[in-house]
């Protein structure tokens, strides 16, 4: 519904405007008299220097807060994807939930409740939630819908917000951790720094697989954000054509990533040998590579100009798509 | 390590940008206060769940981020109240710390962050006005009231949001029409002010000065609403 000035009615306004309307008469008109400057350093010298939060019940509330991760990290870029994500959900409306994605068949509510299941499950890796069994990369589906069965009557509002929730436990587990935590996702081990690259990824991945059900444009990541997966995504290539059964020992692909969050790198297209001269050069645009890694195109679909032997062309993209999981 | 990486640099993730709302600098219109992505929604925008992210991980950043961006709203609101600068300060370090502690408080389906900053301000300001009236009666017992409401339920905060808000609705039902007209339709759907004068056919000008009108009409008619004068009529 659009307002204009012939249909003016208060009842139109929802609580969060009504307040601003509020907070800006009562601030802006009668107070003038300013918070003193020394409050702001006050106030933050001595929450800081005050007890640890309450949510991070492993943490010792009589030490100091020391925070374990840097600004720009994994957690960082999980975090804003997320926030990115949530407003995506709160702007839904009650038919885009029904609307079907292109993830076997699932609604985009069975999607949002995939992710609630997803965090469960990793909160149960982290020893948050009770641990549920998935060693395989094919468990991750049907786990994260076992771990979400709860949720089956809620509203759409709630599956939304227990999303939500579900993240704020994960950052606070991940906070308190530290990026340095080693855990087993399904089959990889890593540590939380890589998983929450992951992570990112995957909440991006779904978000467009959500955009394109409801016949939104895609959403591009940042260039930082695209830096962090696409730097992962170079540190395990490797692994994944070993996982993929097509290793090639002694080979090197080089790959020419154009666009914001691009770069060139240098790959050993085998985990246990060192990189080499190139053997292969590719060029491609780093967000279509993106796509091909996360299984939303296809390797015959991707713009790829390719110099050298041709016949490495197949397993650097088989190796690429190793890590993917619906 | 198979990898060798040959040019590549590492880019920083930039704070997002908060800003006060405050009519005297037309901000709060100009600024993205809600994210209005496919339909008119009551959610709070990405960047408040971003920052309530960073709060949850403890980011030391985030706090210092909300501080900049709300402190003159949570002192405002206060001070208000309470009518007393420094009992204002530390009812703004109570706000600070809270949201600190508990930033998972925040539901950001149901509006912003600075609305519930400001909600969170009023009822301790009004908890201050109350212990201070007691104490001023002699009483030593603590109200059990004051009890429930400083432990701020989010039910609690609801309700507070809700009530207050109907009284600004009944309060924009006194206001003259043409206030009335330019304040609404600058407020729904953050409307420009600029947007707001070609609607009503209007200068922007002529859009300020009504809706500067509005806002001081509406500080007298909430006066019971954020003063120490009287205890609130939702208790």
């Amino acid at each position: 519904m659009d307002m204009n000035s012939d249909s003016l009615n208060a009842d139109v306004l929802n609580t969060d405007e009504l307040l601003s309307i509020a907070f800006d008469a009562v601030t802006a008109t009668a107070t003038r008299t300013g918070p003193s400057e020394g409050l702001e350093e006050q106030v933050l010298t001595r929450v800081l220097a005050g007890e640890k939060p309450r949510r991070h019940p492993g943490w010792n509330e009589r030490d100091r807060f020391e925070p374990k991760w840097r600004r720009a990290d994994s957690l960082d870029a999980f975090i804003k994807t997320a926030a990115e994500l949530s407003t995506l959900f709160d702007s839904l409306s009650a038919g885009d939930w029904t609307r079907t994605t292109r993830i076997e068949g699932a609604s985009v509510r069975q999607i949002v409740e995939h992710l609630v299941g997803v965090e469960r499950y990793l909160l149960g890796c982290l020893d948050r939630r009770p641990r549920l069994d998935a060693p395989r990369r094919e468990d991750h589906w049907p786990v994260s819908r076992r771990a979400a069965t709860g949720l089956a009557g809620e509203p759409d509002e709630t599956v939304s917000q227990s999303w939500w929730s579900e993240v704020l436990n994960l950052i606070a587990a991940c906070a308190e951790l530290g990026p340095d935590h080693a855990l087993t996702y399904h089959h990889l081990a890593g540590t939380l720094q890589g998983l929450l690259v992951v992570r990112t990824f995957e909440l991006w991945t779904h978000g467009n697989d959500i955009r394109d059900a409801i016949g939104r444009p895609a959403d591009d990541l940042d260039e930082a954000r695209l830096s962090l997966m696409v730097d992962e995504l170079m540190r395990v290539l490797p692994l994944g054509l070993a996982l993929s059964g097509c290793p090639q020992p002694g080979r090197t692909a080089r790959l020419r990533l154009t666009g914001a969050g691009g770069g060139s790198f240098d790959v050993s297209l085998d985990p246990t040998t060192a990189v080499g001269r190139p053997d292969i050069t590719l060029t491609a645009d780093v967000i279509d590579l993106c796509r091909l890694a996360a299984n939303r195109l296809a390797p015959d679909a991707l713009d790829v100009i390719v110099e050298g032997d041709r016949r490495l062309l197949e397993p650097v993209l088989v190796g690429a798509t190793a890590f993917a999981a619906d | 390590m198979t990898l060798r990486k040959e040019q590549r640099s590492w880019p920083t993730v930039s704070d997002p940008g908060h800003s006060v709302s405050s009519i005297a600098s037309i901000g709060r219109i100009e600024n993205g206060r809600r994210n209005t992505e496919g339909r008119r929604s009551a959610g709070a925008p990405s960047t408040d769940r971003e920052l309530a992210g960073r709060l949850m991980a403890g980011d030391p950043d985030a706090l210092a981020d909300a501080f900049r961006s709300y402190a003159g709203l949570v002192f405002g609101i206060s001070r208000r109240v309470l009518n007393d600068s420094a009992l204002a300060e530390d009812v703004t370090q109570e706000v600070f710390t809270f949201l600190w502690q508990q930033p998972e408080r925040f539901n950001p389906t149901r509006g912003t962050l600075r609305s519930w900053l400001g909600v969170l301000a009023h009822r301790r300001a009004i908890d201050r006005v109350r212990a201070e009236s007691r104490r001023a009666k002699g009483e030593s017992r603590l109200d059990p009231a004051v009890s429930v409401a400083s432990v701020a339920s989010e039910v609690d905060d609801y309700l507070t949001a809700t009530w207050l808000s109907g009284r600004v609705r009944d309060a924009l039902g006194r206001l003259p029409a043409e206030q009335r007209e330019a304040v609404m339709l600058a407020y729904y759907g953050n409307r420009s002010y600029r947007q707001v004068a070609s609607e009503l056919d209007i200068s922007e000008a002529t859009v300020k000065s009504r809706i500067r009108l509005a806002l001081k009409k509406l500080d007298t008619l909430l006066r019971a609403e954020f003063s120490d004068e009287d205890e609130p009529a939702w208790t």
